[in-house]
């Protein structure tokens, strides 16, 4: 088959359709997240498992030796509240003001987000909720690489 | 056989490595064959192996198409550096079961992240790559009135990555826009004797995780028709792509080559391994 200009505008359109229709379908209220979380309990059960995993990984464990841990989980779980739709209000720093000159790059960024998965699977939260958590993290992190 | 053991060797040491760099899990793709990042029959918008911005990462990978008439094989390496550029060395192997016809051809691959970031991006990554292809066996090219043995196509290549997609699952779709001369990948050579003219063709493949460690998907590949008598027909195929590791893939395909040097209807399975470090 010869690629045609007319045809290639047709795939062209065809390939916009599609990339519209996935988009759409991303952008969904989120009151149900902080459910299929577990509520408050489920979201403090998934940062001390993600604790746990960041303790075990050398990648990122010497970041958080000099933090107060206490505070990062107390400030975590009010974050994944919040962003999730429960009914918390956010009250650490923002994102570039707490990782900025700490030289974070990409490759802690993704440890982070794999110590975070491992974490939900190990409290067993199913794919759907996973993705949609990682969703709502993701564009946080030109925040927190390079900065 | 040389290349074929090297890549055996490499894969089998990729895979035990254990990739504790770079990218989350499967965001390069499986390997095309005809090298570098990208599903089974075309090449995607990502950079192989799982370097980041500040890292080097190779990959190694080994496919086998078997249809009704033809094998068609591939093994080749792909080192991608600092999430920038990709360098890639593959060897096909095009086979008739039932004759003498046995092509193989050399496959250099660049291609270069021109802009986004297709996981992490508002908008979709964009790629421009080139591949060079040469024959080592000639004579079919030749007999059929291939004008060139050589050619080099240039793809553009956009991708983007969906977390939270369709059914909440993480989605990649993919398209590519391919400048080509080539017949059947360029194993049947470059033009005819006739025509020098070049097609502008179009790639497509979407991808849908249905497990974090399982994807489904599809592509399709148009492809030109510059041969007077033997025809060629667009290319697709329906896969699925298992990553035990983050250092190890193998996908399954059912493929749909159409007519291929006169044989009608090749249909077939397709099998990749790819090991990356
Ligand atoms: C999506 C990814 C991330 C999110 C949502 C996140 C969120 C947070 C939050 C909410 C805090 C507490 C803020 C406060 O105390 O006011 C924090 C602190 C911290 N984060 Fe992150 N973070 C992310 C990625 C990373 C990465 C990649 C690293 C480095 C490997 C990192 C290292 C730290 C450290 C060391 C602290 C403690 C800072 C201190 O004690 O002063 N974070 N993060």
């Amino acid at each position: 088959m010869h690629g045609s200009f007319a045809q290639i505008k047709k795939l062209l359109i065809a390939y916009s359709i599609a990339l519209l229709l996935i988009a759409c379908t991303t952008i969904k209220p989120h009151q149900s997240l902080y459910d299929a979380l577990g509520k408050q309990e489920g979201i403090a059960r998934l940062t001390d498992a993600f604790i746990e995993e960041i303790q075990y990984d050398k990648r990122v464990l010497p970041y958080f030796l000099k933090s107060d841990i206490v505070r990062f989980r107390e400030k975590f779980i009010e974050q994944l509240c919040t962003i999730s739709g429960g009914p918390c209000r956010y009250t650490g720093d923002t994102m570039v003001d707490v990782h900025s000159g700490m030289d974070i790059n990409e490759h802690h960024f993704n440890a982070i987000v794999e110590d975070l998965i491992l974490a939900m699977e190990n409290i067993s939260l199913p794919t759907s909720t996973q993705n949609q958590l990682l969703s709502l993290l993701a564009p946080m992190r030109s925040d927190i690489i390079y900065r | 056989m040389k290349y074929r053991l090297a890549t055996v060797a490499l894969i089998i040491v990729g895979s035990l490595g254990h990739a504790d760099n770079g990218k989350i899990l499967a965001t390069s793709g499986v390997g095309p064959i005809e090298g570098g990042a990208g599903g089974g029959i075309i090449p995607w918008a990502m950079l192989s192996g799982y370097a980041t911005r500040d890292e080097v990462g190779l990959s190694a990978t080994m496919s086998e198409a078997d249809v009704k008439d033809y094998t068609l094989s591939s093994h080749g390496v792909a080192l991608g550096l600092y999430d920038r550029v990709e360098t890639s060395f593959s060897q096909l192997r095009f086979q008739n079961k039932t004759n003498s016809v046995d092509i193989k051809q050399n496959i250099l691959g660049i291609k270069t992240r021109l802009y986004g970031d297709a996981l992490y991006g508002t908008w979709p990554q964009f790629s421009l790559g080139l591949q060079h292809k040469s024959l080592l066996d000639k004579a079919v090219a030749n007999s059929l009135g291939a004008r060139d043995t050589k050619g080099t196509d240039i793809y553009l290549s956009t991708a983007k990555i969906w977390l939270a997609g369709p059914l909440m699952r993480t989605a990649l779709l993919n398209a590519n826009l391919r400048y080509s001369k080539a017949n059947q990948l360029g194993l049947l050579g470059y033009g005819t004797k006739s025509s020098d003219h070049a097609d502008i063709l179009f790639e497509v493949a979407a991808a849908l995780f249905i497990h974090r460690r399982i994807a489904v998907g599809l592509e399709y590949r148009e492809k030109p028709d510059n041969i007077n008598n033997v025809k060629e027909e667009d290319w697709q195929d329906v896969f699925i792509a298992y990553f035990p590791s983050k250092s190890l893939s193998i996908t399954l395909a059912y493929l749909q080559l159409g007519e291929i040097a006169t044989l009608k209807d090749q249909t077939g399975t397709y099998f990749s391994i790819q090991g990356s470090f």
